[in-house]
């Protein structure tokens, strides 16, 4: 119990920790680099095959029975609202999450979070605050990345082979269009770029001892971090869409 | 001056400082013993790392102190001169232009070049690290330095060069390892052994109270 309260003021006692907002500005940008840029090709091709999948299974289940331009529809609805916030939290969780730990971790048992200690640089302005604004900023951005390559890989797949046409499939996505889909897509991103990047860089800071403890808090960040992230869109789903 | 008073710390049974006290002014103070006697255990309770189970430090106000970490514990996303500017930035509002004067000034005295400035750190070998440790530690120009080990695992003539370094800096503080030769070669005059959780002083690095189960 005390643990789980300790995770759960982890991520607000650090954001709000003091220090040199320079240092943190130029290790936000490295952090929403590594997060964002270089996880594009990732994103991509989870996207586009997200897209394939999700309109293959959809056009199985629905094709006899409703117009083509359902499937632009139940796609649409489908990556907007669920599958592109979650699946894009799960890939960077996978990514980064894992590697926040890990990376933590090892500065913890070399002493390098001592000796920021000892030069009074606080360890969590220094390394957890930059690394969680960076997620919050580049996560929503990644589910927009993946939402779109999604659809557009969705609406030419259905054009070759469903005998659909890529005007159709658009119009479904956008008729009728609910504001509410596209912002409840954006908020679940900020509360799973929150917690995620928090649980990688909590569970660094329980390390103690060497590589096997390492790699067991990297393990425990990403499972946590997947646990959190289904219970939040749980919780989305019952606050937006019962 | 810091001031040492009854430090006392035990894990489980065993007893690693049993009421440890005494004083640094205007010297470099040695504790010799051997490795697992708790000689880094009392840096990092001078240091504020670790809480003493009794007992406490008093720094005077305004005095401040530089830690040179047995393992160096530099940061290996940075290269060495951003290792060493790393205090300056966090704790001064100065141009990058003066931080890069003061690295370089700092790394003139311990006799790095501009280059070596730009190095990895993950490429440096375990003397280089230590003396880019050294100058992390010194670039705010500190009262008082501690080294916990600095010459541990060093070839004979890194050994010398990290002595003659500590040496000619001449800053007050602790130096703590297990090597006589390293007392030797830093000539302190100010020895004390840790044993048995107590600290002794010793009249010289040649007492005859040492015997060679106390050093390397």
């Amino acid at each position: 119990m005390a643990q789980l309260i300790e995770f759960l003021v982890f991520p607000f006692r650090s954001v709000f920790s003091s220090g040199r907002g320079s240092q943190t500005y130029e290790r936000f940008i490295e952090h929403a680099y590594e997060i964002g840029v270089n996880s594009i090709p990732l994103i991509l091709i989870v996207g586009a095959f997200l897209g394939l999948v999700t309109t293959v299974q959809t056009s199985y289940q629905i094709s006899s029975m409703f117009p083509k331009y359902f499937l632009g529809l139940t796609v649409g609805r489908m990556m907007m609202i669920e599958l592109g916030p979650v699946l894009t939290a799960l890939s960077i969780t996978g990514r980064c999450v894992s590697a926040f730990a890990a990376e933590i971790g090892t500065m913890k048992i070399s002493e390098q979070i001592d000796a920021l200690r000892v030069m009074k640089i606080s360890p969590e302005n220094y390394l957890v605050k930059p690394r969680i604004l960076a997620m919050l900023l580049v996560l929503p951005l990644l589910n927009a990345i993946m939402i779109t390559v999604s659809l557009l890989a969705g609406a030419i797949f259905a054009q070759i082979f469903f005998q659909s046409n890529i005007a159709t499939f658009f119009y479904g996505i956008t008729h009728p269009f609910f504001p509410r889909d596209f912002w409840v897509s954006f908020v679940k991103s900020i509360f799973f770029a929150f917690w995620i990047a928090s649980a990688g860089s909590y569970f660094g800071f329980q390390v103690s001892g060497g590589a096997k403890q390492v790699g067991r808090a990297s393990t425990n960040a990403v499972v946590i971090s997947t646990v959190v992230i289904l219970i939040l869109d749980f919780t989305a789903a019952i606050l937006f869409f019962k | 001056m810091i001031r040492i008073e009854n430090i006392t710390k035990q894990f489980g049974n065993s007893l690693v400082l049993d009421n440890v006290s005494f004083d640094v002014s205007n010297e470099l103070v040695v504790v010799l013993g051997p490795t697992g006697t708790g000689k880094t255990i009392l840096l990092k309770i001078i240091i504020g790392l670790t809480e003493p189970d009794s007992g406490e430090v008093i720094i005077n106000e305004g005095e401040t102190i530089g830690f040179v970490f047995q393992h160096s514990a530099l940061f290996d996303s940075l290269n060495v001169g951003e290792n060493i500017a790393l205090p300056l930035k966090e704790h001064l509002s100065i141009t990058e232009k003066e931080i890069r004067a003061r690295v370089e000034s700092v790394a003139k005295i311990l006799g790095l070049s501009v280059d070596f400035l730009k190095r990895n750190v993950t490429a440096l070998s375990g003397g280089e690290r230590k003396i880019v440790a050294i100058a992390r530690a010194i670039i705010n120009n500190p009262n008082y330095i501690l080294y916990d080990e600095p010459t541990t695992g060093l070839d004979p003539i890194t050994h010398d060069r990290i002595c003659e370094i500590i040496k000619n800096l001449s800053k007050p503080g602790i130096l703590v390892t297990h090597s006589r030769e390293t007392i030797k070669r830093i000539g302190a005059k100010n020895i004390f052994l840790l044993k048995s959780g107590k600290l002794n002083k010793l009249s010289s690095v040649d007492s005859e109270e040492l015997t060679k189960e106390h050093y390397e």
